[in-house]
């Protein structure tokens, strides 16, 4: 596929032999954030690899003039994933209720007492997020981890901006009185 | 701790608030809310350490991958952009594109048309209808006249109603397209010096610009009308 290099410019006309180097430029520097942000929403690693997998055969079959370019590759990107975790959950609903009972029932944060420690507080932390509902998950790894604005957000979940907000505040709620009940807070 | 009437509106807002996300002027007034109410002041204090907490665990978190295993990323690569994505983009988008600047216009101009065509062919009906009961009018009318003093065009042109099937037998034997043009097409006409006779229809004659007279008058086109 790929018999010439091609700069950042020319990855709006792939199509041809030449459209690897810029597609694995562009796999190479999202690759990262969107598994960090598939494996927070799907609670598994193997999972989020599977969907970052997916998400990049959409992108480089797509790759052309008619595909994502430039500052939309990005956003295209997140909203592929976004929907091949929400295909995965949907396929793995059994699986998935059985991660979570796993989860719940390896909850320390209901029994064990407060701790300072760093370390503990952020693993019992990313514990009670991983209890969060997909959405809630998503809205707080997309607005905390990834940076996204409330409008971003919206564009890669299907939501207004309200109901981005909304959706955020019910999830930071939410865990905050979870901490708070297992002494973190 | 005291309560204030805005703290249900406050509420919704505050984490919102504390991630910047809340326009300049709502930003100021939970601002002023919180130096006000105790209890939303708290809220929000519990809010932004959750939110401190979560921002450090998803910064350092070893359980998550940075890159794509080598496998899987070799699938990826090994895919072509599919010739079915090829045809789509390349060829079927753009016809598709040039497929609807064509018949979208086209059914615009469609729909503009018929309305008129129907109009016009409704209208032509009428007049012809309208133009076949002048030109019997036009008779009646002509001898009301004369039953009343008036001459109505030249002696020669004005026929009896007793004279008028003498008078259509004589129009038929003209030859074709002298008759009475589209309104009443003449009904018989000549072949190969052999006169060809057909039933005469009762049509209506013209666009109803009035009865065309089967014969010009013979004075000059405008027919006389006077005293006698």
């Amino acid at each position: 596929m790929a018999d010439e290099p091609r700069d950042e410019t020319s990855e709006a006309k792939p199509g041809g032999p030449a459209e690897t180097p810029a597609f694995e430029d562009v796999m190479a520097r999202h690759e990262t954030a969107l598994l960090r942000y598939a494996a927070r929403l799907l609670n598994n690693a193997d999972a989020a690899q599977d969907v970052v997998q997916e998400t990049f055969i959409r992108l480089h079959r797509r790759w052309g003039p008619e595909g994502p370019q430039g500052d939309h590759v990005l956003p295209w990107l997140y909203r592929t994933a976004h929907n091949a975790a929400v295909d995965f959950i949907r396929r793995e609903e059994r699986l998935r209720k059985l991660h979570e009972s796993a989860v719940e029932e390896a909850g320390p944060a209901v029994t064990l007492p407060a701790t300072d420690d760093p370390g503990e507080r952020t693993r019992l932390a990313l514990e009670h997020m991983a209890r969060l509902a997909p959405a809630e998950r998503e809205v707080l790894v997309l607005r905390l981890q990834d940076g996204m604005s409330y409008q971003e957000i919206g564009r890669v979940t299907g939501r207004t901006v309200g109901n981005v907000g909304c959706l955020l505040h019910h999830a930071v709620r939410k865990l905050s009185e979870n901490l708070k009940r297992a002494g973190v807070l | 701790m005291k309560t204030h009437p805005e703290c249900p509106k406050v509420e919704p807002d505050l984490t919102s608030y504390l991630t910047g996300d809340l326009p300049a002027a709502r930003a100021e007034a939970i601002r002023g809310h919180l130096t006000l109410c105790g209890s939303c002041r708290a809220s929000a204090q519990e809010l932004a350490t959750t939110l401190d907490l979560l921002r450090g665990a998803l910064a350092a978190s070893p359980a998550v991958p940075e890159r794509l295993d080598p496998a899987r990323r070799a699938a990826v690569l090994a895919v072509h952009p599919s010739r079915a994505t090829i045809l789509l983009d390349i060829w079927l988008v753009p016809l598709a594109r040039a497929a609807i600047f064509v018949i979208v216009p086209a059914l615009i101009l469609a729909s503009l048309m018929l309305p008129s065509i129907g109009t016009r062919n409704a209208v032509v009906g009428k007049l012809s209808d309208a133009s076949g009961a002048t030109a019997g009018g036009s008779e009646r009318a002509q001898d009301k006249l004369e039953d009343f003093g008036y001459t109505v065009g030249p002696a020669e042109s004005r026929r009896s109603h007793a004279d008028a099937p003498a008078a259509a037998r004589e129009r038929e034997t003209l030859a074709f397209g002298e008759g009475g043009g589209m309104g009443g097409g003449p009904a018989s006409g000549v072949v190969a010096g052999k006169e060809i006779r057909t039933e005469r229809k009762e049509q209506p004659i013209g666009f109803g610009l009035g009865a065309i007279p089967a014969e010009p008058p013979a004075t000059g086109g405008k027919p006389a009308l006077g005293r006698s």
